[in-house]
This record gives C-alpha cells, structure tokens and sequence, in this order.
C-alpha cells in the first residue's frame, strides 16, 4: 500500500490518544473518603469481565477511529483485490491540446484539432461527471479545471488553432509538476497530437528520462493515452518567408523576398502565389523542384516608402492546411548592427576590438562605438547588439543593468584584463594571469614565442578542442576551418564559473566560456587581443569570431526593439503591458499577437509574426517512437482501451477508511451508550422519608 | 430555644411549625405517670374499655348501678388508662456517618431529627434518653421528663463527633436487653453493616414490644455514585482504600445498594419497624412531619 500524503502517517501516533488519556485519567483520580464501602466492594467484585471487555473495547474502537482517520488523510493506494472492488476509472483527467498550425491540417471537414477534441470529449462522456477534468493547453500551460463536468469540456478546450509550436515536453512536464502540486488520485494524461517530431523534441534525450521518470515516480498512477492524428499528407505546401529586405540600387528601390517551400513530396508542381505589398496584390509563379524549395521574389518599391509590409499566400492549395500557406514580412531601412566597445579609449586592444567588430562601416550596416568605462553608466545597452567588455568586469547597477541587457537578447563578451580582477559577472570570473613559460624562460610577446620556436614546434598555450560545426568557430560557409589551433597564446586568464565551453586549450582550461542569460548571452574569452597575450591580433579568428558573435547578438536581440524584425509565434510573447495591434485588422483586430502570425504594430514599431520554423517541418515520430520517450509510463493509443491497461494500477480507497472510522465511532456510540430507562436502577425518592413496597423493589 | 449554641442543632422556626404535632405511640405504653398514651392497664381516664364481672374485693364504687337495676348482676365498668411513655433516641456515631458535606454531613442530620424529636417530647410530657454508640456505647442518658434534661441532651448533641467503626449491632443488641419496658425507640443511622444481622437486631426489639421506628440516613453520591472519574476511595472507618473507576462499576454498585435497600425495608416491615428512607437533600422538618402526622393518623384510626 503507497500513499499519496506519507507525512500524514506521523499521525498514526495519535492513535494511542484514547489510552494516553485514559491512563492519564487514571493517574489523576482524587482520593475520597467514603462510608458506603460495603456497596463499593460488593460492586467490585460483581463488576463482571463485560464492563472490562467493553472498556477495553470502547477505547479499540477510538483508536480505530482516529487510526482510520489519518490513514484516509494519508491518501492510501491499494491494489489487488481492493482494488478489484472498485471501478477502473481514473480520479482525473488531464487533457492536453495542442493548438499548433500544424494541428491546423484538414480531416475532411475537420482540422486535427477539431477531431482530436471532439474525439476526446466523447471518450470524457463515457466517464461520467464522477471524473475531474483538467485542460492543459500548450498556448498557456497553466492547468485549468473544467468546473461543470463534461458537459462543459467542449467549452473550455479550444478549438482554434494558432500559429504557434507545441512544445509537448514542457507541456508534460507542467503536467506531472500538476499532479505533484495537486496530489490527486489516479490520473490519466490524454495527449492528442500530430506527431510532430520538432514538437515532441526526441533528441532531448535526457530530458525525457527525466520527465518520464517523474511521472512514474509519481505515487498515483498516471497513464498517457495518446491520440495520434498523423495521417500523412503529401500534397501540402508550406510557404515560409526567409528574408525581406528593401534594397535600393542604381535607380530604384525594390523589395526582395526570400521565399522558402517545403513540400510532403518531392513532385515538381508549379505554385500560385499572391503578393500583398502595402494592399495592393501582386502575383507570382514558383516552380517547385524537390521536397523543399527557396524562391527570390523582387518587387519595385516606391522612392519614398521606408518600410511597409505585406504578406504572401499560396493559391488554389487544396493541401489541406491553410495555416502554413501564408507568411507576413514587414521591411524597411536596412538595420545597423551596433556593437559597444568599452574600454580604455587608447589602448590597442580597445581600438582593435573596435575595428574588429565593424571591420567596414560605409558598406555594411556594422558600426562601433567606443566607450570610456567611466561613461558606461550613461548608456542605453539596447541600442547595441553586441557589446565588447575591455575593462575589469562591471559590478553593481551596471552589472545588473547590463544583466538586464543580456536577459532581454543582448550580447556581452568580455576580455581579461592586465590587472588582476575579482568581479563576478553572471556567475563568470577571471582566474589567475599566467604566462606561458618554456624551460623558465617566459616570452614578451606571441612573436617570440614564435621565434624561438623550432621546426613543427608550437610554442604557447594551444587551443585544441573547440567546436567547428556551430557557434563562434565554426567553418566558413566555403567549409574552412578558422586556424584557431595556430593561435600562439602566450598569456591567459581562466575562466571560473559554469558554463558552454566553446573552446578550450590543452590543459582543458577554457579558452572560450558562454553562459545563456535570460534570451541572451554573456560570453568570456581568456585572451586580450594584444600582441603580449595572442596572436589573435592577427584577426584570422578573432574577426570571424566577433562577426559571428555579433551577428548572433543582431538576432538575439528581441525584434520589438528593431523595426522590420521578423518574429515567430508563441516563442516572442508580448512582455506585460506591451500592446501589439493587428496591422490587416486596426484596432478591432482580434488576432493575438502571442497565438497568431500577422503584422502587429505598436506604436512606431511594425513586426512580422509567422509561424516558427519548426513548425514547417514535416518529419512526424511513429506513435511506437512517442511510446518509447515515455520509458515504463503506460501509453495507450486512443484505439486501445487505455481502461483496461490499468487494472493492476493502485486505487484510492481513503473513503474506505472513512466508513470505518464513522463505523467505529457508530460501535464506541453503542458500547458507551446508557442503559435504557428500564434497565437503569434508579432509586425513587419520597419527600416524606416514608418508603412504599413498590418504591422499595 | 433559640440559644445560638444549639443552633447546628435546632431549629427555631420548625420546632415552631411542628408545635401543634403531637409525637404517638403505635402501641400501648407502659408509663409511670398519667400521660397522652395509651397504657396496657386499665384506668380512671373518661375513655370506657370494657365491662367485667365483679368479682370480690372489687372497689363498690366500680359497680354499673344502672346495669345492676335492670338486670341484677354486678358489672364492673372499667376504663383506659392513659400513660406517659419512654423515649429512647438511638443516634449511630460511627466515622461513616461524618460522610457528606460540611453542614450537611449524615451525622449533622440526625442530630437534627434528635434534638427536634427530644425537644417535642419533653413539651408533650414524655421522657426522653439517649444512646449514642460508635464501636461502643459513647453516651447513654437515662429518660427524664424535666426540661433541664433537655438541655443535657443537648449539650450531648453538640459536643458529639462521629469516631471509630459502627458497633450498632451489637450495641442494639445489649439495648433491647438492657430496655425491658416497652418503650418507643428511634434509631437514626446509615445501617453500613450486615443487613441480616441488623434485622436479627430489629427482631430482638421487637421481640421485646419496643415501639421501634428507623430513620436510615443516606447521602445523595452514596445513592447514585454520581462520580466521572477514577476515585481512590478510603474507607472512612477502617481506612482500607479502594481504587475503582466510578463508570465502570456504577451498574453493579447501584444493584447492591438497591439490594441492600430492599432487604431493609422488607426487614423493617417484618418486624413492625417504622422506616424511614432520609436522603440527606432532604429538609429534615417535613421528614419529622410526616413522621408525626402517620403516627397520629395511626393513633385516631385506633381509638
């Protein structure tokens, strides 16, 4: 027997309060002097092994009570036959929905979501109102209880679908969370879902053991039952934009669209699209070649329209999801990528980091600013993508300004100083300077290192494990490597805290350490770039590697900030008090910026939100595959009886214990109930003294 | 009477109330002067008994003349004799009869009934003694009929204190050997002795033609055990102490008492005993009241 409230079962020692008192009400009787002892003795000796029986029993049936009492406060789970004696439905339900665009796709005259719902309200119907039902939707992830039975769970799920991704190990997971919170009885989660590998996330392998050992660690049972909508569909067409730029040239301004497609099959078929730039329409053909296609569109723009937006539909698509047939784009100005160089003004590695992050100001949209560490305080560090630290690290308000910064998408990377630094930035600190010493002999600067060294010889610290298939180092698009092991570093700081390393040297000190700060990063590099420390001065990697960085920053940043910047749905929320109108709708727009892909305007600001990438994916899990991620949590699918999988699973049976506690009480009643006027002796007073036959007997 | 020294033991405003009651005698009398009682012999009183044969030696004066015209036989007219009569108030002393609560303890009671009882028999001519035993015989006061004896009884109410265990068997005994002429006898006690013993006690006076009534004086708790919990109980007269949880043996004790009660009663009846059940609660006037108005119902119903 498990129990769902164990602590409660410290109050089992209350159960010995009916003999503590008794005892303790024997140890407190009075001493009285009394005449009539002939009638005490002749009482005592009568006194018959019942009146003793029915003691002792009275106080059995008051431990019983209060024993029965605290084990139906302890939530017992029984199985076997106990729980045979009862019926195999669950205490609750909790209904998980899935309203991504992908969920979106037509059965019939149905979306999947109108299917999935509409098959799981009748499946609710057969368990009746006795049944607590909770809907969890993956738009809020807060579990709502459905007051009013089943009959009001068609009016609590929604039915409409949005543009947003699922993200259904979250949505488990504040589903177990629930159920540890709630502590309700024998629990049942339904999941209807299209399969969606990006949605399920497989590959978070951990993760998922984590999650279903959570929910088979639960001491109620909970079970899945998943309802799979996979149905394949080779016809459907999905139109995603990848970039929208306005581009002036000789002559003219045009807009160019960077369309992508992706299709269930790899036919070629030739797409209709249409065009909408600032309400006028535009159409377009694409042939498409393969199962995923990227199209340029070019569209003349007027002279003077800075930005505007639009929207691209695909036409005559009977493929059955009209979710993913439209994507949204705003344009405008190209947009400057600021970076913030702080450090001391004249100091060579402040002035190469400054060049280094905007190698080419006049052609490209990448600028730097240099900013003196006694001018810090004065700026706003969301006007930068990236900003280079060059100076001991900040503390106090400007450390938390600048966390501020990197939680909201900003980028900070940070290089050691000369001086020794003891400040903490995000958990990250400085180690130690040491410099690199040959046989006693250190070196001025990384070019004796390199003079002194021999035939194959690489003299300094050596990076030899970083990554070169994503982050700061990674190839070039042409597929070369950054020479990040011919780096001669001849002087290095370590990097103290947790975090990604990215790059590391022999000795396994990190050379590069990134920690994710809220939606953006902090980022440490043990090297100053001066000729003293590494050859970085060089640039062959550490131009790349800031251009990279910065271009990561750029996107970081939250779009909000930016004009033009694309968004995706459900993953860029409105944060509180921000209030985005719909650009197609005005202000009686209904659509929900959070849910819905569209323009949405604030103020001077105009985005584009469109359904996330990972929604257009197609690759879809077997149900067998979603079955092994749960490990040895029971998953049913809708067509199996999930019922009838449970019949070995614990029960509740706390009103059980409350029947005998109220049986034993009932009995205590009995035993201690007085006797009936006809057996009770009473004796019958005459005011006068005078006692009649009758009064005697 | 209202000397405030006899105040715990008199009171003024019922011996008011029952000055108009008068004390009877159920049976004939056996005085030494000319009392309210009804006396075995014949005597002078203007009640006529019966008529008899003259027989020599007759006082002449006795002769029915009227009866001796008409028929011409001598009749000899005779009538009752009224006497005074002895009154022996037999108070039980023993440690037991301190039980109950201070003022209101049995012994308190039954010095009441005592003095009250003495007190109206001194007034209507009648002699009064007293006993009053504990293991033994503690006081015995001869009957007189002078009110200065009244105050020596008194005297002997108030200064009395129960002590030691209940001799009244014994004691009862000795009494109804020591009393051979008939006599009224009240005897105020709790009876906590062997019932059969007791009665063999009540047999013996009655033997002996006593006039006997019984007060039998119980306390409230002794009747109900009325007790919620565990009591260590100490027996007031040989202090043997018994713990027993109240609740527990009520059922069983109420019997005994009921028991015991019955036996008496029966006992008392068997041997023409006045009985009287006192729950100390009780006003002590209307007990004595009644007691007087039965007795003298009984007495008219008689004559």
């Amino acid at each position: 027997m498990t129990f769902l409230q164990p602590f409660m079962l410290w109050g089992l020692l209350l159960g010995l309060l009916p003999i503590l008192i008794h005892l303790f009400n024997r140890l407190r009787h009075r001493k009285l002097p009394w005449a009539a002892m002939m009638f005490l003795r002749m009482a005592n000796r009568k006194s018959t092994k019942y009146a003793k029986v029915r003691q002792w029993l009275v106080l059995l049936f008051r431990m019983l009570a209060v024993l029965a009492l605290i084990f139906a406060l302890s939530r017992p789970l029984a199985g076997g036959w106990v729980k045979g004696m009862m019926s195999g439905k669950p205490d609750v339900i909790l209904i998980l929905v899935d309203r991504s665009a992908s969920m979106g796709a037509s059965l019939g005259e149905q979306t999947r979501l109108e299917r999935a719902v509409e098959t799981m309200v009748e499946s609710a119907k057969a368990y009746g109102d006795e049944v607590r039902y909770v809907v969890l939707e993956h738009t809020d992830e807060r579990p709502r209880e459905v007051k009013g039975g089943v009959a009001a769970l068609p009016n609590v799920v929604g039915r409409e679908v949005t543009d947003t991704a699922a993200d259904l190990p979250t949505l488990l997971e504040a589903a177990a969370d629930w159920f540890v919170d709630t502590k309700p009885g024998i629990g049942e989660i339904w999941v209807a879902s299209d399969l969606q590998s990006s949605n399920w996330d497989p590959a978070t392998k951990e993760r998922w053991r984590r999650l279903s050992g959570k929910i088979e660690g639960l001491p109620q049972s909970v079970r899945v039952r998943l309802m799979a909508l996979d149905e394949e569909m080779p016809a459907n067409v999905s139109v995603r934009l990848l970039e929208a730029a306005r581009q002036r040239t000789a002559d003219e301004v045009e807009l160019v669209l960077k369309l992508g497609f992706t299709r269930g099959s790899a036919l070629p078929v030739e797409l209709d699209l249409e065009v909408q730039i600032e309400g006028q329409n535009k159409s377009a053909t694409v042939a498409m070649e393969g199962a995923t296609h990227e199209h340029e569109l070019r569209f003349p723009l007027q002279q003077d329209a800075q930005s505007g937006w639009g929207r691209v539909e695909l036409l005559d698509q009977e493929d059955g999801n009209a979710r993913d047939n439209v994507a949204y784009f705003v344009y405008g100005e190209p947009i400057q990528a600021q970076t913030a160089v702080v450090g001391v003004p004249d100091q060579f590695a402040t002035r190469f980091l400054n060049l280094a992050a905007a190698p080419d100001p006049a052609n490209t949209n990448q600028v730097s600013k240099v900013i003196a560490p006694t001018a810090v305080s004065r700026e706003t560090w969301t006007d930068y993508a990236m900003v280079l630290w060059q100076t001991p690290l900040p503390t106090g308000e400007e450390a938390d300004r600048l966390t501020e910064y990197a939680k909201a998408g900003g980028l900070v990377v940070c290089f050691p100083e000369d001086a020794s630094d003891n400040n903490t930035f995000n958990g990250l600190s400085w180690g130690e300077l040491k410099r690199f010493e040959q046989d006693g002999k250190t070196f001025d600067n990384w070019q004796a290192l390199v003079a002194a060294e021999e035939e194959q010889e690489h003299l300094g610290f050596r990076i030899t494990s970083y990554s070169d298939s994503e982050g700061p180092l990674q190839r070039t698009e042409e597929g070369l490597y950054l020479p990040v092991d011919d780096l001669r570093v001849n002087q290095r700081k370590a990097i103290q805290g947790d975090g990604l390393v990215q790059a590391a040297f022999e000795d396994g000190v990190p050379w590069m350490m990134a920690k994710t700060v809220g939606k953006g990063q902090v980022v440490f590099c043990g090297t100053q770039p001066t000729d003293m420390w590494s050859s970085a001065t060089e640039g062959l990697v550490l131009v790349p590697m800031l251009q990279r960085l910065l271009a990561e920053g750029e996107a970081m940043m939250s779009g909000r900030y930016v004009q033009g910047h694309l968004l995706s749905a459900g993953d860029d929320r409105a944060a509180e008090g921000e209030r985005w109108v719909s650009e197609e709708g005005g202000e009686n727009s209904v659509k929900d910026f959070n849910l819905q892909a569209g323009v949405y305007r604030m103020g001077q600001r105009l985005v584009a939100v469109n359904r996330p990438v990972r929604e257009d994916a197609l690759i879809s899990l077997e149900a067998d595959e979603v079955k092994a991620l749960f490990g040895a949590v029971p998953v049913a699918l809708t067509q199996e009886r999930a019922a009838d999988g449970g019949a070995d699973d614990p029960q509740e049976i706390w009103r059980w214990f409350l029947v005998v506690m109220a049986l034993a009480l009932l009995i205590e009643g009995i035993l201690i109930l007085p006797k009936g006027a006809d057996e009770r002796v009473e004796f019958q007073r005459s005011a006068t003294g005078k006692v009649s036959t009758e009064q005697a007997t | 009477m209202n000397d405030s020294a006899y105040s715990e033991i008199l009171d003024g405003d019922v011996l008011t109330r029952l000055s108009g009651q008068f004390l009877h005698a159920r049976q004939p009398m056996v005085g030494n002067i000319v009392g309210h009682h009804k006396s075995p012999f014949r005597g002078s009183s203007v009640e006529f008994a019966e008529y008899r044969k003259y027989v020599a030696g007759d006082d002449p004066r006795l002769l029915d003349w009227r009866v001796l015209a008409r028929t011409d036989r001598y009749y000899i007219r005779e009538f009752e004799a009224d006497t005074n009569l002895r009154c022996y108030v037999v108070i039980d002393c023993s440690k037991s009869m301190a039980f109950g609560e201070k003022g209101a303890r049995k012994f308190d009671y039954a010095r009441k009934i005592a003095a009250t009882l003495s007190y109206m028999l001194v007034h209507q001519g009648d002699a009064v003694g007293m006993e009053i035993f504990d293991d033994g015989v503690a006081m015995d006061i001869p009957p007189r009929r002078n009110p200065l004896h009244l105050r020596y009884i008194f005297d002997t109410l108030a200064g009395a204190e129960p002590r030691g265990e209940t001799g009244l068997v014994a004691e009862l005994h000795q009494f109804a050997e020591r009393i051979r002429q008939r006599a009224m006898v009240i005897i105020i006690s709790d009876c906590f002795c062997d019932v059969d013993e007791l009665l063999n006690c009540f047999e013996h006076l009655h033997f002996q033609k006593h006039d006997f009534a019984l007060f039998h004086l119980l306390d409230p708790l002794e009747l109900d055990l009325d007790l919620d919990r565990p009591v260590r109980f100490q027996d007031m007269e040989s202090n043997d102490v018994l713990l027993a949880e109240p609740e527990i043996i009520r059922e069983q004790y109420l019997e005994a008492v009921q028991e015991y009660l019955v036996k008496i009663h029966e006992g008392c009846n068997k041997h023409n005993a006045d009985y009287r059940r006192v729950v100390t609660d009780q006003p002590y006037d209307q007990i004595i009241a009644d007691f007087l108005i039965e007795r003298e119902q009984l007495a008219k119903g008689r004559g």
